[in-house]
C-alpha cells in the first residue's frame, strides 16, 4: 500500500515527475555513453600505447629503455625469446631491433625509425595486417622487405612495388646501406609512428646495424586484460620471466613490466580512468539536485496531508519510507529510460565510432602521443551496474532530507497548514 | 456516572506564545468520558475545544495538568508511544476530512488497520463493511475528489471506526457540510454510537450535534462552564 502510495504520489504531479526522470534519464544515458567512449579511449590508449609499444612486459638491457643506444642490446636473443615464449602464461611474444636509418625513393629522403622485427611473432602482439593501407605484411621467408608507414610513404613519395635505400651507421663504426623492396604501407594507429616508422625483417635489420643475433628488446603479452599499473598478472609473469633468463655480469638483462618501461603510460591511463569517474560524479550531484528539489517541494506542498498520517498514528519510519519509495520509484523510471537512450547512444559509439578532432582539426593528441581519433565505444556491464546503483544511492540519499523532513512534523502543525 | 472513565483530564492547563503574548487556551480544565457516551463540547469560538480534544488525542502537549487514556498517562509517553497510542486506541475525524487525496474510499478507510498491520485480505473486508455501515457501499473505489463533502466524511468516520478504537475524537465534523448531510453524518455517529457501544467526543458549534448528544460539555475562556446528561 506505501508502494502504491508512493507511486499515486508520483503521477499526481505528471509534468513534474516526467521533467524530474527525463533529466535524470539522460544523466544515466549520458553517463552511459561518456563512461563507453572513455572506455574505448582507453582501450585504444592502452592497446597502442601498451601492447604494440613496449609489450605488457619487457626484456631488455637495463639501461636500453632509459638511453636507447644500440649499443645497449639483448644477446642470443633467438634463444633467449625462445625460453621465455615456452613459458606458461606468455600470450605472445616477439624480439625488437630499432634503428635509425635515412631511407631514400626515388626523388625524396627522410629519416626513419627502423623496426627490425620477427614477422609472425610480431602479428601475436600488433594486428599489422589490420593496419595494412596498401600491400602486405612482411612476409617471414622473405629477405629486404620493408613496410613504411603511411606518413612516411608519402613524404617519400613511395609505394607499394618501389624500392627504398636505407643508409645508416652501423654498430661497428662502419656505414652500412641496403635496397629494400616496399611491400606494404600500414596505418599504426600512433600518428608519430606513421611518420616515422618502418618495419622489416630482425635478421635484416641485424645485418644492416651489424649487430647478429642481437634484439634491443623482447616484449611479451601476458594473460592480462587489464591495463592497471600493478596488474598482478603481468607482475607474476615478471617473475616467472626473471627466474628462467639468467643474467650475468657480462650480459645484464633487466625484466620489467610496462608501467616500469614507461611511467608516463601508466600516469596517462590513470588520469583517463580518474576522468570518468569525475563525468559520474559531476552528473549525479546535478541529478541528486534535481531529486532533492521535487522530493522537497513534494514534501512541502503534503504538509497537511502527511500531518494528518502523523495524527492517525503513522509512525515516522513509514513516513520516511514513503518519501523514499517515491524517490527510487521516480530514478527507477529515469533508469528505465536513460538505459535506453544510453544503449542507442551505446550502440551508435560501438558501431560507428566518434572522431573527436581539436577545433584546428588535428588528430587526438594526449602526452605527446597522436592517435587516430576515431574511437569506437566499449561497453562494460560494470560501468551500467554502477551507474545504475550509483544514481539508485543518490535518489536515497539525496530524498533523506525531504523525508526526515517529513517525518518530523507535528500533526497539530502540519494540519494547521492550509 | 457510569462504568469506567476512558479519558480523565485533570486540572489541563495549555498555554500558547505568541510572540510576547502568552494565550491562555485552557485554564485548568477536569473532565472524566465514560466508555459509550456520546458527548458534544460547545462554546464559543476560542473557548478551547480543539486545544482540548488535541490534548486528549496526544497530538498536543499541556502546560500542566494530565491527561488519563484508557489507564495511561499520556504525559509519561514519548512521542513514538503516543503515536502508537492513537494508532491503536482512538479514531479521529477533522473539520475538512483530510483524506489521503491518492487513496480510493476503501483504501482510506483500512489505512489505519494497514498501519496497525493486518494482513490485506482482513482488512480490506472490514474497511468494505465499515463503508457499508456509514452508507456509503458502493462507492469503495471512488477517490476522494470524486465524492461529495458529505461522503468524504463518511468516508473519514469509516477510517476513524474501522479499527474499532477505544474513543472517537471529531472536531467540528459537520462544520463543512450542507445541513442534510451534517444530519445524516450525526444519526450515522450516534447509530454506531448505539449499536457497537462505540465512545465519541465531539468539539462542534452545531446545534444538531448538541440535541443529538446525550451529554454537552460548555466551555468558556479555557475552563468547563457545565456539563449537561439528558
Ligand atoms: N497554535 C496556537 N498558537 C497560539 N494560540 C493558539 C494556538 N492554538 C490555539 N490558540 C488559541 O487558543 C485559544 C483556544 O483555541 P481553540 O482552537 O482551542 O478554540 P476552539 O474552541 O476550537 O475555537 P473554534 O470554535 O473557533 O474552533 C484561542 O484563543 C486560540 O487563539
Ligand atoms: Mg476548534
Amino acid at each position: 500500500m506505501l508502494l502504491a502510495m508512493a507511486w499515486r504520489n508520483l503521477q499526481r504531479h505528471g509534468r513534474r515527475t516526467f521533467i524530474t526522470a527525463a533529466a535524470m534519464g539522460i544523466s544515466v544515458a549520458f553517463v552511459m555513453a561518456m563512461l563507453a567512449y572513455v572506455d574505448g579511449m582507453y582501450r585504444k590508449m592502452a592497446d597502442v600505447m601498451i601492447n604494440q609499444t613496449t609489450g605488457q612486459l619487457q626484456v631488455a638491457h637495463p639501461d636500453f629503455a632509459t638511453q636507447r643506444t644500440m649499443y645497449d642490446t639483448v644477446p642470443d636473443a633467438a634463444a633467449r625469446l625462445k625460453t621465455v615464449a615456452a613459458l606458461p602464461g606468455v600470450r605472445g611474444a616477439s624480439a625488437r631491433l630499432y634503428g635509425f636509418a635515412l631511407l631514400g625513393g626515388a626523388e625524396q629522403t627522410a629519416g626513419a625509425q627502423l623496426v627490425g622485427v620477427l614477422p609472425e611473432q610480431e602479428l601475436e602482439l600488433v594486428p599489422m595486417r589490420d593496419r595494412m593501407v596498401s600491400g602486405a605484411w612482411l612476409a617471414p621467408d622473405q629477405t629486404d622487405q620493408i613496410v613504411l608507414g603511411e606518413g612516411l610513404a608519402e613524404t617519400l613519395e613511395v609505394a607499394v612495388g618501389d624500392q627504398v635505400v636505407a643508409v645508416t651507421q652501423a654498430a661497428d663504426g662502419s656505414l652500412g646501406n641496403a635496397l629494400y623492396q616496399v611491400v606494404g604501407v600500414l596505418t599504426s594507429g600512433s600518428v608519430t609512428l606513421d611518420r616515422t616508422g618502418a618495419w622489416l625483417r630482425l635478421k635484416d635489420l641485424q645485418t644492416l646495424l651489424v649487430l647478429p643475433d642481437q634484439a634491443h628488446e623482447i616484449t611479451l603479452l601476458s594473460d592480462s586484460l587489464d591495463s592497471r599499473a600493478g596488474d598482478p598478472i603481468v607482475s607474476a609473469l615478471v617473475k616467472t620471466v626473471r627466474a628462467a633468463l639468467p643474467t650475468d655480469e657480462k650480459h645484464p638483462l633487466s625484466v620489467r613490466p610496462w608501467w616500469v618501461v614507461s611511467p608516463a603510460t601508466a600516469s596517462m591511463l590513470a588520469t583517463s580512468d580518474a576522468s570518468a569517474w569525475l563525468i559520474l560524479v559531476i552528473l549525479f550531484l546535478v541529478a541528486g539536485l534535481g531529486i532533492l528539489n521535487t522530493m522537497l517541494m513534494s514534501v512541502f506542498e503534503r504538509t497537511k496531508e502527511l500531518g494528518v498520517m502523523k495524527a492517525l498514528g503513522t509512525r515516522p519510519a513509514k513516513i520516511v519510507q514513503l518519501v523514499l519509495w517515491e524517490s527510487l520509484l521516480l530514478s527507477g523510471l529515469a533508469c528505465l529510460g536513460g538505459l535506453v537512450l544510453g544503449g542507442v547512444l551505446d550502440w551508435m559509439l560501438v558501431n560507428w565510432g566518434l572522431a573527436l578532432t581539436t577545433s584546428s582539426g588535428d588528430r587526438l593528441s594526449t602526452g605527446g602521443v597522436l592517435f587516430d581519433p576515431r574511437i569506437f565505444g566499449v561497453v562494460r556491464a560494470d560501468r551500467i551496474v554502477v551507474t545504475v546503483l550509483t544514481l539508485l544511492c543518490v535518489a536515497v540519499v539525496a530524498a533523506l532530507w525531504p523525508a526526515f523532513r517529513a517525518a518530523r512534523l507535528r500533526p497539530v502543525v502540519a494540519m494547521r497548514d492550509e | 456516572m457510569n462504568a469506567t472513565p476512558i479519558v480523565t483530564v485533570k486540572d489541563l492547563t495549555r498555554d500558547y506564545q505568541q510572540g510576547t503574548i502568552t494565550v491562555r487556551a485552557l485554564r485548568g480544565v477536569d473532565l472524566d468520558i465514560a466508555t459509550g457516551e456520546f458527548t458534544a463540547l460547545m462554546g464559543p469560538s476560542g473557548s478551547g475545544k480543539t486545544t482540548l480534544l488535541n490534548m486528549i488525542g496526544g497530538l498536543d502537549e499541556p502546560t500542566s495538568g494530565t491527561v488519563i487514556i484508557d489507564g495511561q498517562d499520556l504525559n509519561s509517553l514519548d512521542r513514538g508511544q503516543r503515536s502508537d497510542l492513537r494508532l491503536h486506541r482512538i479514531g479521529f475525524v477533522f473539520q475538512s476530512y483530510n483524506l489521503i487525496p491518492v487513496l480510493s474510499a476503501v483504501e482510506n478507510a483500512e489505512f489505519v488497520l494497514m498501519l496497525r498491520g493486518l494482513p490485506a485480505a482482513e482488512r480490506r473486508a472490514r474497511a468494505v463493511e465499515t463503508l457499508a455501515a456509514v452508507g456509503l457501499a458502493g462507492m469503495e473505489n471512488r477517490r476522494p475528489s470524486e465524492l461529495s463533502g458529505g461522503q468524504q466524511q463518511r468516508v473519514a468516520v469509516a477510517r476513524a471506526i474501522a479499527s474499532k478504537p477505544a474513543l472517537v475524537l471529531a472536531d467540528e465534523p459537520t462544520a463543512n457540510l450542507d445541513s442534510k448531510s451534517g444530519h445524516e453524518l450525526i444519526a450515522t455517529m450516534a447509530k454506531l454510537n448505539e449499536e457497537l457501544g462505540l465512545t465519541f467526543v465531539f468539539a462542534t458549534h452545531d446545534p444538531k450535534v448538541m440535541n443529538a448528544a446525550r451529554r454537552v460539555v460548555w466551555m468558556e475562556d479555557g475552563k468547563v462552564q457545565r456539563d449537561e446528561r439528558k
